[in-house]
């Protein structure tokens, strides 16, 4: 081993084994590099058959510094030797490492591969369609992008961000791998676009506000800071008409958000009030008779056609159409979403957990929905109050020509009578609300319920093959699967204290659960090692040591620090890595510690259970490099016995 | 200079017949294979040294993957010019 020999020390074999004498070997030899000189000395380059391949290269002047003193020097223009070993040869000299193979590390080391998910989620934000899980989504997307073009004609901002966020919702959900981040970024999307197109219509402003903060008060403000936005004084009227339906479009929102991964039927149900909001401005100025007629209508409750009567009568007969469309969109997207959810989750089980507390979610949702049904009322009474109290300050002053046109319009007994009718169809627009959420809650309650199902059938079977892979495995995505769960409901019912306390013990719920598995799996451990708290080393290890460190006493027996369930694509230097503070140089240990089950280096199989030894301060410290040395050497032991 | 004019160079100097050229590389050849692989240097006097080094094992990340790769450890034939030769180079 590592001896140096020259020349001489070779020429008894190779005459042997040429069949020739020893002193033609001698002259073959140096005939051969002479001519090799030679050859160098003429051409540049000389190939000795079967060897390799020298070859002059000129090296060109450059600066450098000297080490010593850091003074500046020129290295002059040298010539250099190069070799290349031919092929063969390389391969011989590399034979016992050639079983090794390059493979892809797969655990979080030192360098994040995290990167990359990070980079994905940014490129899902910004060009959301060109995610592969999307494209299922695209296409609902897509179908009802035309019906809301009609909407939107007179703006067009609103489209864009009404198309976006739809498409970002369900790629989140069906990737099926929900991070809190995602859901962070949604709901800084939904309160950013709002702002961003402030310029062009107040009117989405309210809905956006009610949409992410649904708070009445803040709709209220906003409103109002919509009506002083907009100069018509008359559309105060209409405005305060098309609040409860943009509470109806919030309250939607949040039982979507909620109960049900699918907003995408939010933007289009909050953009309707905006047709409303802008075209019967007109006709409001041109005839005041109109507005009772809009009232009326919404009084026959007739739960769903009220909101298409509602909107027939002020948005004319276009948004008639558009509505009477996105009722079926809103429904299609939800049976797709929850098609595409249920093979999702069968592919995922560990999503499980999370999934279970939202079963009980809408019920609990559906009583606090009601609950918050009955306060809004009140709320809106108050709102329709302040609106037109407003209303009148602001005819004061912006608009002298239509309070005078009002005043002549309209009495303020009719206001009072309005203002009645308006409570009215608010009680009624609520009571409306109250069945639509219990009716959404009882579906999607079915659906988490038959999703439960499935994925506690998966579960029962995967638990049993994997066994103590299956908990350790399961902990942290169904942590993120709960974050993301309560994330959803938290973002969505920020109003709904009780639903986050509940989506909170819902939590705990998961978290139990979790700590079971880990126990359970704590428990096999625990279960190992009080068999063998020791494992003895490998005899040729125990040998060997003797044989060449009779001055290191190095034990046969070791304790047993960990049982290591080998991952898939692993191998002992990545599994020494993981074990012994990213050092690789370990790894001999480990396979000498695990001879029994390993019958050469190479041999590691994912799944396979390996004794980490406890290699104390002694043999195991990653930062001497005589440890390290010491590694090295086992390591090219170990190479031996493939 | 290529292979075969090496070899009938050698043939020509040391005037043997092609069969016992032959083996001498191949048994040259052997020999030197054997010595890296027992982990010995064979120096070649005023020419070099032919050594077996080893390369450990490490970790490269592909550039447009971002995939990271645990290469394995290798040993390679490296060969070391003497300084003789070397000077006999640059002068």
């Amino acid at each position: 081993m590592n001896e140096k020999k020259s020349l001489q020390d070779i020429l008894g074999n190779i005459a042997e084994e040429a069949g020739v004498t020893k002193k033609l070997s001698e002259n073959f030899l140096r005939t051969l590099f002479e001519i090799v000189e030679e050859a160098l000395n003429k051409d540049g380059i000389a190939k000795i058959p079967n060897i390799g391949t020298f070859k002059i290269i000129a090296i060109e002047e450059r600066k450098s510094v000297n080490v010593q003193d850091g003074s500046e020097m020129i290295i002059p223009a040298h010539k250099k030797v190069s070799f290349v070993p031919e092929k063969n040869l390389k391969e011989e000299i590399n034979k016992p490492y050639a079983h090794l193979e390059t493979y892809v590390l797969k655990d979080d080391g030192p360098v994040d591969t995290d990167t990359d998910d990070d980079f994905d989620d940014e490129s899902e934000d910004e060009t959301p369609i060109s995610s592969s899980s999307s494209t299922v989504f695209v296409n609902n997307v897509s179908t009802e992008v035309p019906s809301q073009d009609i909407i939107n004609t007179p703006i067009q901002e609103p489209i864009n961000t009404s198309t976006q966020e739809p498409i970002y919702t369900p790629t989140q959900e069906s990737s099926n791998t929900p991070v809190q981040e995602k859901r962070e970024l949604k709901v800084e999307e939904h309160i950013n676009t709002p702002y961003q197109e402030n310029n062009n219509s107040s009117a989405i402003d309210d809905k956006y506000a009610s949409y992410i903060q649904e708070i009445p008060l803040n709709t209220n403000n906003s409103n109002l800071s919509s009506n002083m936005a907009d100069e018509n004084t008359l559309q105060n009227n209409i405005e305060s008409n098309t609040n409860p339906t943009n509470e109806l479009g919030s309250n939607e929102t949040k039982s979507d958000i909620v109960e049900n991964p699918i907003p995408q039927s939010d933007p289009i149900v909050s953009n309707q009030p905006e047709v409303p909001s802008y075209e019967p401005v007109e006709t409001v100025i041109n005839s005041s008779s109109v507005e009772p007629v809009v009232n009326n209508p919404i009084v026959e409750p007739t739960t769903e056609t009220q909101t298409n009567n509602y909107n027939q009568t002020i948005g004319g007969e276009s948004s008639n159409n558009i509505q009477e469309e996105i009722p079926s969109a809103s429904q299609t997207d939800i049976s797709s979403t929850t098609e595409t959810q249920e093979p999702n989750v069968v592919e995922t089980t560990p999503e499980a957990p999370a999934q279970q507390p939202t079963s009980e979610e809408p019920q609990t949702q559906s009583a606090e929905n009601t609950q918050e049904k009955k306060e809004e009322p009140a709320e809106t009474k108050a709102e329709t109050a302040d609106a037109q109290g407003k209303e009148n300050k602001e005819t004061a002053v912006p608009a002298p020509k239509t309070k005078a046109e009002r005043l002549k319009e309209e009495k303020r007994q009719k206001k009072l009578k309005r203002q009645k009718e308006r409570e009215e169809m608010n009680a009624k627009s609520r009571k409306w609300i109250k069945w639509m959420f219990i009716g959404l809650a009882i579906v999607l309650a079915l659906l988490f319920g038959i999703k439960y199902a499935m994925d506690h059938n998966i579960l029962d079977n995967s638990a049993k093959e994997q066994k103590t892979e299956a908990p350790v495995a399961n902990t942290p995505t169904s942590n993120e699967g709960e974050k993301a769960t309560a994330a959803t409901s938290e973002n969505s019912d920020s109003v709904d204290e009780t639903s986050s306390s509940a989506a909170t013990t819902e939590n705990e719920d998961n978290l139990t659960s979790q700590e079971e598995n880990q126990e359970s799996a704590i428990d096999d451990n625990s279960a190992f090692s009080s068999d063998a708290d020791t494992h003895t080393f490998d005899q040729r290890l125990i040998d060997y040591m003797k044989k060449e460190h009779p001055e290191i006493k190095f034990p046969s027996k070791m304790k047993i620090r960990e049982e290591y369930v080998v991952k898939e694509g692993s191998r002992l230097a990545q599994i020494s890595r993981n074990n012994f503070d990213n050092v690789m140089n370990f790894w001999g240990y480990i396979y000498f510690f695990n001879t029994d089950v390993l019958s050469s280096p190479s041999e590691v199989r994912s799944g396979m259970t390996l004794k980490i030894p406890d290699l104390g301060n002694e043999f195991g410290n990653t930062k001497s490099s005589k440890c390290k040395a010491l590694a090295d050497e086992i390591n090219d032991l170990a190479l031996k016995f493939k | 200079m290529n292979t075969k004019e090496i070899t009938s160079e050698i043939r020509k100097r040391l005037q043997i017949d092609a069969e016992t050229a032959d083996a001498l590389f191949a048994s040259f050849t052997n020999c030197l294979k054997e010595e890296m692989l027992n982990g010995n240097s064979l120096s070649i006097p005023g020419f070099g040294i032919f050594e077996a080094r080893r390369k450990k094992e490490r970790i490269s990340i592909n550039p447009t993957t971002k995939q990271r790769l645990l290469s394995p450890p290798k040993q390679s034939l490296a060969f070391k010019v003497s300084a003789i030769l070397k000077d006999k180079f640059n002068n």
